[in-house]
């Protein structure tokens, strides 16, 4: 079940809100992990068990770091990593172990499920040990709210990854406002719009491009098809952030930014503190810095960050194709640690965000390619001028007008023009008072928003996340 | 611990989101029409388990029961509607991968089950095609088994839209196979020399694209929203046929009137569409639609279940048989006869009727037997289908 669908929006949400709020104070984080675990379990029926038994295991890991002596909480934080990951690993590498590294060509292992949002949900499993580990947060005696914490299914299937210290607080005790009410409106509005009515839009273009043979493609479409994949794949998941964040201030939650305006970036560096942030902060906090840092040698420092980023890309998917693609990321990030970012820090803006932005797009190739060859042949296609395949093969109005709207939204600049008549939601802190007719515009556009994206929906077009499967 | 601020008041509005969430799905079943439904979506919608099954397989059930909502969730062809309009009339996009357009000229590119630009490469020939001597002997074999010494069986092809109108094709069509189209308009390589055989061979066969190419530019002529030839450009193609069977005869004269019509694409483009087109001006003399022969006919003659009769002041008897294109034509033929009997050749379980034409023309003691098609509905096999049957 994703959120931009009929099933979740018409009948799981409304269903769930009742349950909801007519429920206790107390029986609100039983009612949110039972919805949780219906969530998973209709999207991956049998796999409930798999989720239930991550909970249990991480909830008595926990318990077992809070109360051991120091040489035995490293002991089973160690086995607690080791399990999670060999979760992970067993479900998601398999297949590329046998058959993309070692050749076995077994069907068994690339047979082998992979259960929705297990990079995901491992990964809140993993830094809730941690943080127990290093005491930045108490264990959590309750299975349910442990439960909770890691099954919520607002971030269940595509993040943010969430940090259990962050929420442990609200576990116990939160309070849903008016405003929380609002702001739940106003992001999941604003998010489902970003998913439907932008990213929706321009996929087909994507889809086109990649799946078309490159010896046929000119430079002008290749360059779009990318161009499209860039947007689309920002738009999909910003959407889904922003769905899944309103979606927990409805449930009172506050779950942190994800995405930061990272197109506006002028280096890789800052881009890496834009895109994904809550997995990008993962990697830093749990990895990063377990390696030792930039605390070392400089060699040192971009050893770390090729393991990092080399790692990064495999989460995303067990394909060499990703693995490219962490390691083309990696090797800019040390480039630009190498004097790279001096001379961009020189350049004028616009020149750097061109660089940021060429940088970025050509590394999507990979990351969206079906394999090496068809990335590569796609980047060949970049210096082809005559081909079959011109951009009005593939290119609608629609797509090019959604294109527009969408790189135009990808700044900051047109929020902060609506944020003059409409209450915008904020990430940060809130205002103290909100003006009332700001919260009625916002409602109208909101509701607008809504109702333009519900239409599309209806209209018939499947759209999973592009998120979905990591 | 999940506390309230205004407990009432949010949980009278979490009612609120919710009732207005759970419309679509509450109204939809409620007003759900499953045969209407059915129809709508080409296939048989979900039903819900019963409880036999849900026991045996939970799993299942759900999903079932899953499905059985989403079939029936209110409004989806209405969103689908409004979003295909905005995309064909504000976005000016084909609003749907089957066509292509050039303005409002919209081409027809390929059918359900076909590659991307199938319809448009068989109109024009495009890729290794067999040669017109396949074609030619395909149609000797028809008339051999269908023409009696009163009774004649003639052939009419009619040129689709890609290649009548081939310098049209927008730039969304592949420029080698836009040029392949001109070329073939240009040199018209299949039918040409098949109208040539026949001829020889004392038949009548025409695949009127001079004629027609010389009226296209007229507005109106082939509708810019439509598939089928329709209005002048049937009449065109009716005109060109009869003057090859009747050149004593003077060539019939029907001014021609522009009217305002439904598009024959809406089908595809899921939104009515209304467009002009220039239509004939038979008066008296136009052919009219006899439903009541036609249902005695059908009792008489299984094959001839939804077959059209039309009576009008001409002479003899003609029955036209074809594919949709002779939905369009028949009526213009229809004119120089006192009646003409339209048999859909694809409504045919074609194998075991095909072998009954026979015997159901000699019933019907018909003076001409035309067989209609597009160029396309030829190209990729429509007379091999008759020339199984009938040679079995």
């Amino acid at each position: 079940m994703v959120f931009s669908s009929t099933d979740f929006l018409f009948l799981f949400l409304p269903v769930f809100l009742l349950a909801y709020f007519l429920a206790s104070a107390r029986a609100a984080n039983a009612v949110l992990l039972v919805a949780s675990l219906a969530f998973y379990a209709v999207g991956e029926g049998g796999f409930v068990a798999l989720m239930l038994a991550s909970i249990g295991l991480n909830w008595a890991l926990g318990l077992r770091i809070a109360r051991a002596a120091t040489k035995a909480r490293r002991l089973w934080l160690t086995t607690g990593i080791v399990a999670n990951l060999g979760l992970l690993g067993g479900f998601k590498y398999t297949g590329f172990l046998a058959n993309g590294v070692l050749g076995l060509d077994s069907s068994a292992a690339a047979a082998i499920h992979l259960p929705l949002g297990i990079s995901f949900f491992t990964f809140q499993a993993i830094s809730y040990l941690v943080d127990v580990h290093r005491r930045d947060a108490e264990a959590e005696t309750s299975p349910l709210r442990l439960g909770t914490y890691i099954a919520m299914f607002p971030q269940l299937i595509a993040g943010p990854i969430v940090r259990f210290a962050s929420v442990s607080e609200a576990l116990r005790n939160r309070t849903v406002t008016l405003r929380h009410f609002y702001y739940a409106y106003a992001f999941f509005a604003l998010g489902l719009a970003s998913k439907v009515l932008l990213a929706d839009a321009v996929a087909p273009m994507a889809d086109a491009v990649f799946g078309a043979d490159p010896r046929a493609l000119r430079a002008d479409t290749a360059a779009l098809g990318i161009a499209a994949y860039t947007l689309q794949i920002y738009f999909d998941f910003l959407g889904y952030s922003a769905m899944a964040i309103g979606l927990g201030h409805l449930l009172g939650f506050t779950f942190p930014r994800n995405f930061d305006f990272p197109y506006t970036a002028r280096s890789l560096t800052e881009f890496w503190r834009r895109w994904h942030i809550s997995l990008s902060t993962w990697f830093r906090d749990y990895l990063y810095i377990s390696l030792g840092g930039n605390r070392g040698p400089a060699w040192r420092t971009y050893l770390n960050l090729w393991i990092v980023f080399l790692l990064t890309g495999l989460w995303h998917g067990a394909a060499w194709s990703f693995i490219v693609w962490g390691i083309g990321h990696g090797a800019l990030l040390v480039a630009e640690r190498l004097g790279g970012a001096r001379i961009l820090e020189r350049l004028p803006h616009p020149l750097a965000h061109l660089y940021l932005i060429v940088a970025v797009a050509l590394l999507w190739v990979p990351f969206r390619a079906d394999s090496l060859e068809a990335a590569g042949g796609l980047i060949a296609a970049l210096a082809r001028l005559d081909a079959e395949l011109v951009p009005r093969a593939f290119l609608t109005n629609e797509a090019l007008l959604s294109m527009a709207l969408a790189a135009l939204l990808a700044a900051p600049h047109a929020g902060r023009i609506m944020d003059m008549i409409v209450e915008m939601p904020r990430y940060g802190p809130w205002p103290e008072r909100l003006k009332p007719w700001r919260v009625v515009a916002g409602l109208a556009f909101f509701s607008l928003l809504a109702t333009a994206s519900t239409i599309k929906l209806l209209s018939g077009s499947y759209s999973p996340f592009l998120y979905f499967r990591f | 611990m999940r506390q309230l601020d205004y407990p009432w008041l949010l949980r009278a509005l979490a009612l609120v989101l919710a009732l207005a969430l759970a419309t679509p799905i509450v109204h939809g079943v409620a007003t759900a029409r499953p045969a209407v439904l059915s129809a709508l979506y080409g296939r048989q919608i979900a039903t819900l388990p019963t409880a036999e099954q849900a026991l045996a397989n939970p799993w299942q059930a759900l999903s079932q029961s899953l499905a059985y909502l989403s079939d029936r969730t209110a409004w989806v062809f209405a969103s689908s509607r409004i979003v295909d309009r905005v995309r064909y009339d504000w976005l000016g996009d084909a609003a749907s991968s089957k066509l292509v357009r050039n303005g409002a000229f919209v081409f027809l590119a390929r059918l359900a089950d076909t590659g991307p630009l199938h319809v448009i490469e068989s109109a024009c020939l495009y890729g290794p095609r067999a040669g017109p001597d396949h074609l030619i002997e395909q149609s000797l074999t028809v008339h051999g088994a269908l023409a009696r010494p009163d009774r004649r069986v003639s052939f009419l092809v009619i040129p689709s839209k890609p290649l009548l109108y081939a310098e049209r094709l927008p730039v969304a069509v592949p420029k080698a196979l836009r040029a392949h189209c001109r070329t073939t308009l240009d040199t018209n390589p299949l039918f040409r020399p098949w109208q040539e055989a026949l001829a020889e061979a004392g038949v009548v066969g025409v695949f009127p694209l001079e004629r027609m190419r010389g009226a296209r530019e007229q507005s109106g002529y082939y509708p810019a929203e439509n598939f089928h030839a329709e209005g002048a450009s049937a009449f065109d193609a009716a005109q060109a046929l009869l003057a090859r069977l009747y050149p004593d005869e003077p060539m019939l004269q029907a001014p021609l009137k522009r009217v305002r019509a439904r598009a024959d694409l809406e089908f595809i483009l899921r939104h009515p569409r209304w467009i002009e087109r220039l239509e004939p001006d038979y008066g008296a003399r136009r052919a009219r639609p006899d439903r009541e022969r036609a249902r005695a006919l059908a009792a008489a003659h299984p094959e001839l279940r939804g077959a059209q009769v039309f009576t009008a002041e001409g002479e003899g008897r003609a029955v036209v048989i074809g594919s949709s294109f002779s939905t369009y034509l028949a009526p213009h033929l229809a004119v120089r006869f006192g009646e003409t009997i339209r048999v859909n050749i694809e409504a045919l379980p074609v194998a075991e009727h095909a072998r009954a034409l026979g015997p159901v023309l000699d019933a019907l003691d018909a003076d001409e037997v035309i067989f209609v098609h597009h160029d396309t509905g030829i190209i990729d096999g429509g007379y091999g289908i008759l020339t199984n049957a009938l040679t079995r």
